[in-house]
């Protein structure tokens, strides 16, 4: 094996469903062990979310579960019992770092929050990631992945003109997120490497989906009300889906510049309209231009539309659905996921992580059963013996 | 102090890779904007108050900038003593570009091994589409997000802001933070090549899963969602002034508790002897969910957003309101917990985000607005060995 490039850190991770363990992946395909803490009692969500291989249910048969655990330990510990609460301290204080996104003031109450573990690990990094933070006025608020889409105003600026906001079938704040966490990770990590010094870090997907929509809020400050526009952009036109020949088929179309909308008359063979022929001209008429372009593409497939503008420089792609992105030649090049043998599921894809390192390439690996490395960390992280491990298995600890 | 003290970023971001740049110099890294003369033609991106385009500002504050035409050989010898003082470059231009001017990444990392360069494309280095032109729209459309985003009978939709984009750069962010970090044991850098339609795909957790597991496709179906066996729940709700996400789906005690509520206001009374831990509106089919969902409409019209909220509260319901942005930004959440400073942007001074993340020490911050195009050329050259002379120079002949 080549050397990953986190190799050597240890993470201790309580976080369950989406937003913790996405990050905590990124960290484990590169290289850090990551311990995922985690009970039968209280069972990961992620490993009761379809869909399920073969007859077997959970814990084990999720390969929705296997998408965002990939290359991590599986530690069963029950935080419910004080010996289990024991158990997982001594593992959290013999790692470089831990992760916890549970419902607010539930470390605390266990005993395992920042105060009590920074006073034992001066060292240590401690990150936690919710909904809105864990100070200000609604820390206890309890939500799911789409809250932050509601409350950050994705959800209102997604949508056409005058409809309903929208709320996504996957939770945005769920995949951006965990991508705060993971660069917060490294940089407190690396600080620790540097200092020796502790932090903790409190993620939020609120503040998290707000940094992204930064323009939007900066344009509202600035008295230019900002509500859904549908496909369309406020720099270029026409910009957007457009109707193919097939059922639901649609093309995605960018015409960023004059050049590119004169190459797309001159291809279209339409006559070059002078009102139509700067940016800010299209951008007063978007109704007039998006017809013109639909027009061309309506007589054609996605491919073949996308293909013509592309001969012509010009941005498009099909709307692919999940059969199309399945089976994209570009991203199965890229080697966006892996096929490894699990012991319930048999082969299946593990996926990737988005970026490729030219030297330590990350390594994906077999995301695990429940309590698959239980034994193993408690003796080899935790340096308990074998009747200690014996004894808090029949106290109902480690399950 | 601060996360990431002594470290040098060279940003050749151009109008795609703002934000890892960004996000790096929030963390204490010194992140100087590489731009040609007169200035990223990103700088003029719509929306613009002020004369200050706001998505340029949004994602390029805290940094420095210097400029460098790349066409001319004294811009490149420029670039090359940049790199030579730097730990790690963020680049997005198209593939095969820098290698055009002599500066490809194994070029760079052969003359300075301890390098870092991060290459943030849209389709990354290598695969056959990596020489097509895209957009945000087009990379959301191949990523199989677009086909189920949206609501029946109408085009997909996307995302709007380049937010897919930015899930590359937060990619880029973080690759450039996991190859520095690798760097620290041996002193060796490497390329790091990220592909925004390969982050839009890592964003995509159900649809290609579904196929290769269900042999299913999904479509646009608004705001309903399932959650259990049964059919789909809604999850918009119209209230007197606005809309409120809430599910009847998944727990007895909260949809008693709700449905409590709305019979005390005459509603629902057909559901009053339902016993929901024996059956949840999640596992019922999709007729009942409908005539459920009718019956309980009613109800929230009789509120307002705040006081469904504090009725949520009071209940443990999940319920939240929907904030336009102007209602999303000034929320006393936010302002607790000190999001947001106050910039001069152009003629304008507006409130932009603080910090990333929340730190107990050393919190990273915003450091500062965007900068002018070249505002620390004499600085930065200088400190590159170039005389006063030189640099009056290299202006008179355009090359900064």
């Amino acid at each position: 094996m080549t050397r990953g490039a986190l190799d050597g850190i240890r993470v201790c991770d309580f976080s369950w469903v989406g937003a913790g363990p996405r990050a905590t992946k990124e960290l484990a395909d590169h290289g850090a062990e990551v311990l995922k803490i985690e009970s039968r009692s209280r069972l990961d969500p992620a490993r009761k979310a379809p869909p399920f291989i073969g007859s077997d249910g959970p814990p084990d048969a999720s390969a929705f579960f296997v998408m965002t655990n990939t290359s991590k330990k599986s530690v069963a510990i029950d935080l419910s019992n004080p010996q289990g609460v024991a158990v997982a301290k001594r593992i959290a204080l013999n790692s470089h770092m831990v992760v916890e996104n549970f419902g607010p003031g539930f470390m605390d109450r266990i005993g395992l929050g920042w105060d009590v573990l920074s006073a034992e690990r001066p060292d240590l990094v401690m990150v936690s990631v919710s909904i809105v933070g864990r100070t200000g006025p609604l820390a206890g608020f309890r939500g799911y992945g789409n809250s932050a889409a509601a409350t950050s105003g994705q959800a209102f600026l997604t949508g056409f003109p005058d409809g309903p906001p929208h709320l996504t079938n996957y939770a945005f704040g769920d995949v951006a997120t965990p991508l705060f966490a993971a660069i917060a990770m490294i940089g407190a990590l690396e600080r620790q490497r540097r200092t020796g010094k502790g932090v903790y870090v409190d993620v939020s997907q609120l503040e998290s989906m707000m940094q992204l929509l930064a323009p939007a809020a900066m344009a509202e400050a600035a008295g230019l009300p900002q509500r859904s526009i549908g496909n369309r952009e406020t720099w270029c036109a026409p910009n957007g889906v457009f109707r193919c020949s097939g059922e639901d088929d649609w093309v995605a179309v960018t015409i960023a510049t004059d050049a590119d909308w004169a190459a797309f008359c001159q291809l279209a063979n339409r006559t070059p309209e002078n009102r139509y022929a700067s940016v800010a001209g299209r951008l007063a008429d978007p109704d007039g231009v998006e017809r013109m372009l639909e027009a061309w593409t309506e007589a054609r497939t996605p491919k073949v539309a996308a293909d013509a503008l592309q001969a012509i420089g010009i941005a498009a792609a099909p709307v692919q659905d999940g059969q199309e992105v399945s089976e994209d030649p570009h991203l199965q090049h890229r080697k966006i996921a892996e096929v490894i043998e699990h012991p319930v599921i048999g082969p299946i894809r593990h996926v990737a992580p988005a970026f490729k390192l030219s030297r330590t390439p990350a390594q994906v690996g077999l995301a695990p059963c429940l309590g698959a490395d239980t034994r193993d960390v408690l003796r080899n992280v935790a340096g308990f013996l074998e009747d200690e491990i014996t004894a808090f298995e029949r106290a109902g600890a480690l399950q | 102090m601060s996360f990431l003290e002594h470290t040098r970023v060279l940003d050749l971001g151009g109008d795609w890779g703002g934000l890892p740049g960004q996000i790096l110099a929030q963390m204490g890294a010194e992140v100087i904007r590489v731009e040609p003369p007169g200035g990223d033609a990103a700088r003029r991106r719509a929306p613009v108050a002020g004369g200050a385009s706001l998505p340029w500002a949004a994602f390029n504050m805290s940094k420095r900038s210097v400029t460098a035409d790349l066409n001319t050989p004294a811009g490149r010898a420029l670039l090359l003593d940049l790199v030579a003082g730097a730990q790690a470059v963020i680049e997005s231009h198209r593939p095969g570009q820098l290698e055009a001017f002599g500066l490809s990444a194994e070029h760079l990392i052969t003359v300075h091994p301890g390098l870092v360069v991060t290459s943030l494309t849209a389709f990354g280095q290598c695969g056959p589409r990596v020489a097509e032109h895209a957009s945000d729209t087009t990379v959301m459309a191949l990523s199989g997000l677009m086909a189920v985003t949206g609501f029946a009978g109408l085009p997909p939709l996307r995302l709007g802001f380049d937010q897919i984009t930015s899930l590359g750069g937060l990619q880029a962010a973080l690759g450039t933070l996991i190859a520095l970090y690798a760097r620290a044991s041996d002193g060796l850098g490497q390329h790091v090549d990220v592909s925004v339609l390969d982050a839009a795909r890592l964003a995509n957790y159900r649809e290609p899963l579904r196929w290769e597991f269900q042999r299913a496709v999904e479509t646009r179906r608004g705001n309903v969602a399932r959650r259990g066996r049964g059919g789909f729940t809604s999850n918009v709700w119209r209230c007197r002034d606005g809309w409120v996400t809430w599910s009847a789906s998944d727990d007895p005690k909260r949809a008693r508790s709700f449905f409590d509520a709305a019979h005390a206001k005459g509603m629902a009374l057909d559901w009053q002897d339902h016993n929901f831990a024996a059956e949840l509106p999640a596992d019922m089919d999709q007729s009942r969910i409908d005539a459920l969902e009718a019956a309980i409409a009613p109800f929230f019209e009789l509120y307002s957003r705040n006081e469904l909220e504090e009725m949520a509260r009071e209940k443990g319901w999940i319920l939240i309101a929907f904030l336009d942005m102007a209602e999303a930004r000034s929320q006393p959440q936010l302002g607790a917990r000190g999001f947001w400073t106050e910039e001069n942007l152009g003629q304008l001074r507006i409130p932009v985000p603080a910090f990333p993340f929340r730190a107990s020490a050393d919190q990273p911050r915003h450091r500062g607005p965007p900068p002018e195009p070249g505002q620390d050329n004499a600085t930065i050259y200088s400190e590159l060995g170039r005389s006063p002379e030189d640099i009056a120079r290299l202006k008179a002949e355009g090359v900064i």
